[in-house]
């Protein structure tokens, strides 16, 4: 009896399997995702990702950086975030869970989605439709 | 070759790091796979306890540093494994039960490919991975080893910095030596994992019940533990690590009634790694070690002294190795991020949400099916509880501690639980169904005195 309902358990299960790929559109499940998340978040996400990794490439190793956002909220998700992109350089964030900013000691600016007031003191590297790279002057 | 596949590449160099363990006694008589998983398992102990302590001692970790000294271990170490004296196994077979084979085999194949599909088309990516494990590993892997600096930083708290280091330490040995972080790949070691669990899993519950039950075990095991990990969405999280390790303790320490020495040194390299894994791995190995313990006075068997060595000792010493490291660089042994969780925020304003979501939790993509199955089997070998008193003690101390912390949290807890009772809860789920399969199908409960390992 109970190895029936083992049995019967094991394929049973297999039921929700089946389900999580049939309810998906077929071309969803065909497609190659373009960041390491892309099956488990929303595009925002994976347009900061984007745009971490295109900055990456200006940003070069063993420099500060810090991240501005339209909100503090974004700010913080894109900082740390880029933390494992940028890990050779030093990140100050200029939001992080109520602490004063700290971005200010950084020389690069990652500015997601470039809407970051403009800055006289800054030299802009770079601008993507995600977001745009720039440098502080004087550091 | 491409980095990604380097980096990949690069957790197989544990199988070589662990070699040793292929050649312990019992265990040199499993199938290759399977000897492979195990000495996976002990190679990626290893590394992180060599990884910690040249970090501790301020050694540059590179892939030379780090490789030649296990290398040379392992090729000693195995020499001294091989002369251990072998240990013959037994195994009970039911031949009416072969025709079932094939079928439990396309569960288990089918398992995996849900598994693994979800997991390259990023469907069961952990946020975990995105914003802590495999940050820490990345800088691990660029500043050459653990930096007191970057795990004391203010602006790092959200990493959970005082979690133990084996998964960043494994992740950063992968970026050493693919020259950077692949996010991608990084995420496919859960699958490694998973696999090396199951053909461990399946081998040392073949050795006690013989093949078709082991097979029917493992289908169970290999399903119900393909959907958590999807839908908990754990790839690239230190869950499916510590999910291999307490399950094959588990499995080691509950088959293990002939007292092998190969098994209990086994169980010992995974409580160590359960240890090394995460906080949670504390309390596991503080209960299943406890539970073996308990279940040899209860059985009237006294606890050997080797026993007590390869359950408490070895664990916590291997373990101990972090703690020190922290001491010595003042890292927070404390989770700054949960600092208001304490016990005078205890309050039972939320009992009604946190009963009704843990259930919904609990009973995830598989609608309960598993739990109540192996819950109904325990009830109804009650007679036996001793025999997996491990497992239990597992299940219902864990429960009781991450049911008591919501319990602690301060607010409405209803989030906190949907992030997390679901992950935490598969290590869990696994000893259920390991304890309830050698209950049901352990056919020597009628003849006590067959034992499946001769000493």
């Amino acid at each position: 009896m109970i190895r029936r309902l083992w049995l019967a358990s094991s394929f049973l299960l297999l039921l929700p399997a089946v389900f999580f790929w049939t309810r998906l559109p077929l071309d969803d499940v065909a497609r190659l995702p373009l960041t390491p998340f892309d099956g488990v978040t929303t595009s925002v996400e994976t347009d900061e990702w984007d745009f971490i990794v295109r900055a990456h490439a200006v940003v070069p190793p063993g420099k500060t950086f810090t991240v501005r956002a339209s909100t503090p909220q974004l700010a913080l998700e894109v900082y740390m975030m880029s933390l494992g992109v940028l890990p050779e350089d030093e990140g100050f964030p200029s939001s992080y869970f109520g602490a004063p900013d700290a971005g200010t000691k950084a020389e690069y600016v990652l500015d997601y989605r470039c809407g970051g007031k403009p800055d006289s003191a800054m030299q802009r590297l770079a601008a993507f439709p995600s977001g745009c790279v720039d440098r502080r002057g004087s550091q | 070759m491409s980095p990604g596949i380097l980096f990949l590449s690069a957790q197989l160099a544990f199988v070589l790091f662990g070699a040793p363990a292929a050649f312990l006694p019992a265990l040199r008589r499993f199938v290759l796979p399977a000897r492979i998983a195990a000495a996976f398992f002990a190679g990626a102990v290893l590394l992180t306890l060599e990884f910690t302590l040249f970090s501790l001692l301020s050694i540059s970790c590179t892939v030379v540093t780090l490789s030649l000294p296990l290398l040379v271990l392992a090729v000693i170490g195995s020499a001294m494994t091989m002369r251990l004296p072998d240990e013959e196994a037994v195994n009970v077979t039911l031949a009416s039960e072969r025709r079932l084979s094939p079928m439990l085999v396309l569960v288990i194949i089918l398992a995996s490919i849900h598994l693994c599909a979800a997991v390259v088309t990023t469907r069961a990516t952990s946020m975990d991975y995105l914003y802590t494990w495999g940050v820490r590993g990345a800088h691990y892997a660029v500043e050459h080893g653990m930096r007191p600096e970057f795990l004391k930083a203010p602006f790092n708290i959200h990493m959970h910095t005082n979690y133990p280091p084996l998964l960043p330490s494994t992740l950063a040995w992968s970026a050493l030596a693919a020259g950077k972080t692949s996010w991608r790949s990084g995420l496919v070691t859960s699958v490694l994992w998973y696999f090396t669990t199951l053909v461990l899993l399946m081998e040392v519950l073949k050795r006690r019940l013989g093949s078709p039950s082991a097979l029917l075990i493992t289908a169970l095991w290999s399903i119900t533990l393909s959907l958590t990990l999807v839908s908990s969405m754990s790839a690239g999280s230190a869950e499916p690590p510590l999910l291999a390790f307490e399950t094959i303790a588990v499995a080691a320490l509950l088959t293990n009634r002939s007292r092998s020495l190969g098994l209990s040194l086994l169980t010992s390299i995974c409580l160590a790694g359960a240890l090394l894994t995460k906080i949670e791995g504390l309390v596991a190995v503080v209960l299943i070690a406890g539970g073996a313990l308990i279940a040899d006075v209860l059985q009237q068997r006294r606890a050997r002294e080797r026993e007590v060595v390869c359950y408490a000792v070895v664990p916590f010493a291997c373990w101990g190795l972090w703690p020190v490291f922290e001491k010595v660089y003042g890292v927070n042994t404390s989770d700054v991020m949960r600092a208001y969780e304490t016990f005078s925020a205890f309050s039972l304003q939320y009992l009604p949400q946190i009963i009704l979501v843990s259930l919904r939790e609990l009973a995830g993509p598989a609608f309960g099916v598993p739990w109540l199955l192996t819950i109904a089997v325990i009830v109804r070998y009650r007679r036996q509880w001793r025999e997996v008193l491990p497992a239990l003690a597992l299940c219902a101390g864990s429960l009781a501690v991450y049911e008591g912390y919501y319990f602690i949290h301060g607010s409405d807890p209803t989030t906190w639980i949907r992030w997390t009772l679901a992950r935490v809860t598969m290590p869990l789920l696994s000893a259920l169904i390991v304890a309830a399969g050698l209950l049901a199908f352990d056919e020597t409960h009628a003849d006590p005195g067959v034992r499946p390992f001769i000493e």
